[in-house]
């Protein structure tokens, strides 16, 4: 047992102890990467490792393509491809899912199974989507374009959206829309003016997981585009292959495409960590 | 009562049963009015596709014949799907990585979530974060990252192990080694998801029950065993069967670290059908793939259901 105020137990040490090196182990890959990304280039891959050394953003420049192996302005564009992509799924997915969630939620549409259809589609693995997707956005014309991978991201989001969306409504009270519409609201203006306002924390939760989602997905991304519609995690992915000569470059790329999900993990963990609960454990 | 007294009356209730009729009508439409975008994005561009790839299953279809529809060709698809030794091949990595990522992350994560749900609230709230960072990073880095320190001659951690005496270890290229680096990335990535879930079902569970075992003088393991696991038991079975639809699906670590290799002894299902998908000149053999992975995938999706139907959490 704990003895407060007197000193520390050496029980807790151990027990902070063990848990804080299982975690410095866990987030060092992530340090790590940070680290090698500011080395000079010509010290990133040495072995041993060189720890003391003046930090440098030419790694970076290499990467963002200034320096003579850059990506051009490839980078940027790509950069541009994921943050329309993920944008465009994540509004109109979060707009069509409350409305869904709602409708399930409030007046018992399709009863128990449509809820439960959604509650299914959420739980199949894309990559049994992948190659009816292939041919029908060749089909489309559809191939190598935004619009594709807008399509294919909506299609695997808008379940989970419609589920989670749904689980936040049910704990609305009732009541409060009751009242709005005997002062005189109508369905959509209490849906919008009262009800949506009151969802909004969860609705954030959903917006931020389906963002992260479309803004690391990779196999749709390689597979439905060759160049025009490159999201960042392709085009870094391509640059994987020359292993020996461009670790500097790639580190400075993993730690830009990472910065995105992890510095949204650490501004709105308390969304992340109720999104990722509720989603899991309301059956 | 004057006939116009009553002419009023009665387009007054007229009017009324009207408006009420309205209502009514709203009533009816407006709720259907609101899942029918979200419906019709679903069965456009998840159960069409779906219906469309078992169609492709039965047919022989490649980029030449594409625009005609390719031509019926029976089972042949699945026969030859079912004589393919890399088939059964990658069906068993995948098996051994499912049950080795789900076991040890259940584990691991079990045991952190025991030592900091009760009395720790600053350990809890650190832990639930470092154990997310890896979750919420993008795969692509991840796979980069794991890359830099797992390369043979200048990674990190064969220079930690030379430390230690140890000679270097090819971790991605030897078949053996090469499963248990994907294991423990894959450990790494999904064990803060573990962890959550397994911490939220801790604190909801009653401090009477624990105390009233530890009144009756239950010892640490037998409250473990005998309070905790029990009522625990339910999340569990969420935490196994998520991590089991997880790691089935597992793609893009692979891709970018092993890319299935050495000689296919880390070609999980996904990595299988991407090679048939783009190596092979036809689809149909893809599509029959992609109809056992579904298959497969709603056995799982539906055992799921079940246990959280029935447990209520």
């Amino acid at each position: 047992m704990r003895i407060r105020g007197q000193g520390v137990s050496w029980k807790e040490v151990a027990i902070h102890g063990g848990i804080l090196t299982f975690l410095l182990i866990t987030v060092f890959p992530i340090f790590w990467m940070l680290i090698s990304s500011i080395k000079p280039p010509g010290i990133v891959f040495a072995t041993p490792p060189v720890w003391i050394f003046k930090p440098t953003l030419e790694n970076y420049i290499q990467a963002l393509g200034y320096g003579p192996r850059g990506w051009g302005t490839g980078m940027s564009h790509f950069f541009w491809n994921s943050l329309v992509i993920a944008t465009v799924v994540t509004v109109s997915n979060l707009i069509i899912g409350a409305l869904a969630g709602y409708g399930m939620a409030r007046y018992k549409v399709g009863g128990e199974t449509l809820p439960l259809a959604f509650l299914l589609g959420k739980m199949l693995p894309p990559t049994v989507l992948i190659l009816p997707f292939f041919l029908i956005i060749k089909k489309l014309g559809l191939g190598d374009s935004q619009l594709g991978l807008v399509l294919a991201y909506t299609a695997l989001n808008l379940p989970f959206c419609v589920w989670m969306a749904r689980g936040f409504f049910l704990d609305l009270p009732r009541e409060i829309e009751e009242a709005a519409m005997i002062d005189g609201c109508s369905r959509l203006q209490s849906l919008i003016r009262v009800v949506a306002p009151l969802a909004l924390p969860g609705l954030i939760a959903i917006g931020i997981l389906v963002y992260v989602f479309c803004w690391n997905e990779f196999m749709f991304a390689m597979i439905l585009t060759s160049l025009k519609a490159r999201t960042l995690p392709v085009a870094a992915s391509l640059f994987i292959t020359d292993e020996a000569i461009l670790w500097g470059p790639m580190t400075a790329t993993g730690v830009i495409i990472m910065s995105v999900p992890i510095l949204l993990t650490l501004v709105a963990q308390r969304y992340i960590i109720a999104g990722l609960s509720a989603g899991a454990l309301k059956g | 009562m004057s006939i116009q007294n009553i002419f009023t009356q009665l387009s007054i209730s007229a009017v009324q049963a009207q408006a009420r009729r309205n209502g009514r009508n709203k009533d009816r439409f407006f709720p259907w009015l609101t899942v029918a975008p979200a419906m019709a994005i679903i069965l456009s561009l998840m159960l069409y596709p779906l219906i469309y790839n078992l169609l492709v299953s039965f047919k022989y279809l490649t980029l030449i014949n594409f625009r005609r529809g390719g031509r019926f060709i029976g089972l042949s698809n699945y026969i030859d799907l079912f004589r393919d030794s890399s088939f059964y091949n990658s069906l068993g990595v995948s098996f051994v990585y499912v049950v080795l990522t789900v076991t040890l992350q259940l584990v691991l994560a079990l045991i952190i979530a025991l030592f900091v749900y009760r009395d720790r609230p600053w350990l809890r709230k650190v832990t639930t974060l470092g154990l997310l960072l890896p979750r919420m990073m993008t795969p692509v880095s991840a796979a980069l990252v794991w890359r830099f320190m797992l390369n043979y001659e200048t990674g990190i951690i064969n220079y930690l192990l030379s430390l230690l005496n140890i000679p270097r270890l090819s971790f991605l290229t030897d078949p053996f080694l090469a499963i248990l680096s994907l294991t423990v990335i894959g450990v790494w990535q999904h064990i803060g998801f573990d962890f959550l879930l397994l911490v939220t079902g801790l604190m909801a569970m009653p401090n009477e029950i624990l105390e009233a075992a530890q009144v009756d003088g239950a010892n640490w393991w037998e409250r473990l065993r005998y309070v905790i696991l029990p009522v625990l038991k339910p999340v569990m079975v969420v935490v196994i069967l998520f991590g089991v639809i997880n790691s089935f699906q597992v793609f893009d670590i692979v891709y970018m670290t092993t890319g299935g290799g050495p000689a296919g002894a880390t070609q999980v299902l996904g990595i299988y059908l991407y090679r048939k998908l783009f190596l092979a000149s036809q689809f149909g053999p893809s599509a029959a793939i992609s109809v056992v992975l579904l298959f497969i995938s709603l056995l799982i999706s539906v055992s799921l259901i079940r246990v959280l139907r029935r447990e209520e959490l």
